[in-house]
């Protein structure tokens, strides 16, 4: 039974992999392959969000961290002429950096009060960014460095300069992100993370130092936000604050919760792909519809599927064997 | 010998007494209860020796060495755990889980080899499970292993959070009010298992709790507190007809 339970579940990743994988070819027009790389981004960060409720907190302020990844890998670029590829890692590094700093003080808060306290945050990111001129003020950054060509002995010189080529650094992103949240979330450490929100003291008395496994947790997260940060920054080739406003990390949100928190991997890569998809088709009908999509979907998914599109098949077996 | 010495501990509330002056020793292998009526500061005790709260005043000595100012987790990494009123589980776990995450501190293993899953993390993994599962079966629960651990009766609940303060492999437990709302087959099923803890573990065992037929039956000794002070202490016999104890509990006849 678990042989077979373990092969199908095999199977299902390598199909997910070459999917993704192949995309770009299936699906050619470069346009197609530009909605693929938000799809990837959303995906990465609805990964983090459901990462960080897995210690308790509903998470306000991811966009933030998207941002400081990309204006710290675009300076790095423009002003000491670090290569992207560099800045990818730098990026992530500034943004896990500023997580551990607002974690290590933070995260004591529970609750409601910690996510009006990331939604804070947030928005001081944003101002910060778009007031000081050394960030480029309200105009954000123009003239980012692409990703330089890289040249492997025996391939020969991959140029960068297609949304085909970046959906595989993308990629790589993704999938690097997905590996680690999957281990993360199925590891003791995941066990620790779930046992918080449920009893803190009783963590606390069995020898478990909560905050530590909330800065843990909250810094793996932004992490991965500021790399796939650092790669909007050189992908775009610039940057603008107010693509980093609230609204964006509420959008986070409603993508991670309709994938679905019982998998933190599969429920961000899922809620990434499906509402980025069809948002992108309903811009193509009328603007309008994408807030109203956006909000409807967000009670109708809490109201009838509280645990995402990832419970879904498992409701649909109740309701078979019932009738 | 001493494993426990609680040196004048003293609480205020903003400015509202719950402890003054509280002094108890607790011997090494011994079963010490504590009673007292509602809002003596029982519990204020237990959440300032486990490290959730910090007296305004006093000290703890735990084998010797001061534990007061600690964190919670780094006393039950020093070997003394306690236990929750109420169920204390974590309660969208399944019961099986429940005791997994109390071996936390059993061999806890670094950051990156669990994320790299090495052989000593699989290993100790399984290990884990395997005492887990051997816990469940001596309390009677593996039927129930994968049920949610609000799910299952309320004694078996209870029994289950002993369960996993003793999992932590600690040498001294704190049990607050360990057979609060059981019926007598329950609270006689946990006064033995609270004397096996005590004779097959060889633990200490300190314990606060209402039940005074469950508290004269197993405790080698009895410390009683009225109002945040401690108003008497001995062997259960002695406790029974002290007339402090008595007038404390039933009041004194008006004259």
């Amino acid at each position: 039974m678990n042989f077979t339970k373990g092969t199908s579940k095999g199977i299902v990743l390598i199909v997910l992999i070459l999917v993704l994988m192949l995309l770009p070819v299936i699906f050619p027009n470069p346009a197609r392959i530009g909605m693929f790389i938000s799809c990837g981004v959303a995906s990465i960060l609805a990964m983090g969000w459901l990462m960080i409720l897995r210690i308790g907190c509903l998470s306000l302020g991811q966009v933030a961290f998207l941002a400081i990844g990309g204006y710290t890998s675009a300076l790095l670029a423009q002003k000491l002429g670090v290569s992207p590829w560099i800045g990818l890692l730098g990026g992530g590094v500034a943004s896990g950096l500023v997580a551990f700093g607002i974690g290590v003080v933070f995260l004591k808060v529970r609750g409601l009060s910690l996510s009006i306290i990331t939604f804070a945050f947030a928005e001081v990111v944003r101002l910060v960014f778009s007031t000081l001129g050394f960030f480029g003020g309200h105009g954000g950054i123009l003239e980012i460095p692409k990703f330089n060509p890289l040249t492997l002995p025996g391939w020969g010189t991959i140029q960068f300069d297609s949304p085909f080529s970046n959906y595989y650094i993308l990629l790589m992103i993704l999938f690097l992100c997905g590996i680690f949240m999957w281990r993360m979330d199925h590891s003791a450490l995941g066990r620790t993370f779930k046992s918080l929100p449920q009893n803190e003291d009783l963590a606390e008395s069995l020898g478990v130092y909560p905050l530590r496994y909330k800065v843990i947790n909250f810094v793996t997260a932004c992490f991965f936000a500021g790399v796939a940060g650092a790669f909007t920054a050189h992908y775009y080739g610039c940057l603008y604050p107010g693509s980093y406003s609230v609204h964006q990390s509420i959008i986070v949100q409603i993508q991670a919760t309709v994938g679905g928190a019982s998998s933190v991997a599969l429920g961000g890569l899922l809620g990434g792909f499906l509402m980025v998809m069809v948002e992108s088709w309903l811009l193509n009908v009328d603007a309008r519809w994408v807030f109203i999509f956006y909000g409807s979907v967000i009670i109708v998914v809490t109201f009838f599927l509280p645990d995402g599109l990832l419970s879904l098949p498992q409701k649909m077996k109740k309701v078979l064997n019932k009738t | 010998m001493p494993i426990l010495e609680i040196k004048a501990i003293s609480h205020n509330f903003k400015g509202l007494t719950a402890l003054s002056q509280i002094d108890i020793t607790v011997q090494e292998g011994e079963i010490l209860g504590i009673i007292g009526p509602n809002g003596a500061g029982k519990t204020t005790l237990f959440n300032i020796i486990s490290g959730f709260l910090r007296p305004t005043y006093g000290k703890i000595l735990f084998r010797g060495k001061n534990i007061v100012g600690l964190r919670p987790d780094v006393i039950a990494r020093q070997g003394l755990v306690r236990s929750f009123q109420g169920a204390g589980l974590f309660p969208k776990a399944s019961c099986l889980e429940n005791l997994i995450m109390a071996h936390h501190l059993y061999k806890e293993i670094g950051f990156w080899k669990t994320l790299l899953h090495t052989k000593s993390y699989a290993a100790r993994e399984l290990e884990v499970k395997d005492k887990s599962l051997q816990i469940l079966e001596t309390l009677h629960l593996t039927g129930v292993k994968d049920a949610g651990a609000h799910d299952i009766p309320y004694g078996h609940q209870k029994m289950l959070g002993i369960a996993m303060a003793l999992a932590t492999d600690a040498q001294m437990l704190l049990l607050d009010e360990p057979v609060a709302g059981m019926n007598p087959p329950e609270a006689q099923a946990m006064a033995e298992e609270i004397r096996r803890i005590r004779r097959g573990l060889g633990k200490t065992v300190v314990l606060v709790e209402h039940n005074m037929k469950m508290v004269m039956g197993v405790c080698d000794r009895v410390v009683v507190i009225q109002y945040g002070q401690k108003i008497a202490q001995g062997k259960p016999e002695e406790i029974k007809n002290d007339p402090r104890v008595i007038k404390a509990y039933l009041g004194t006849a008006e004259r």
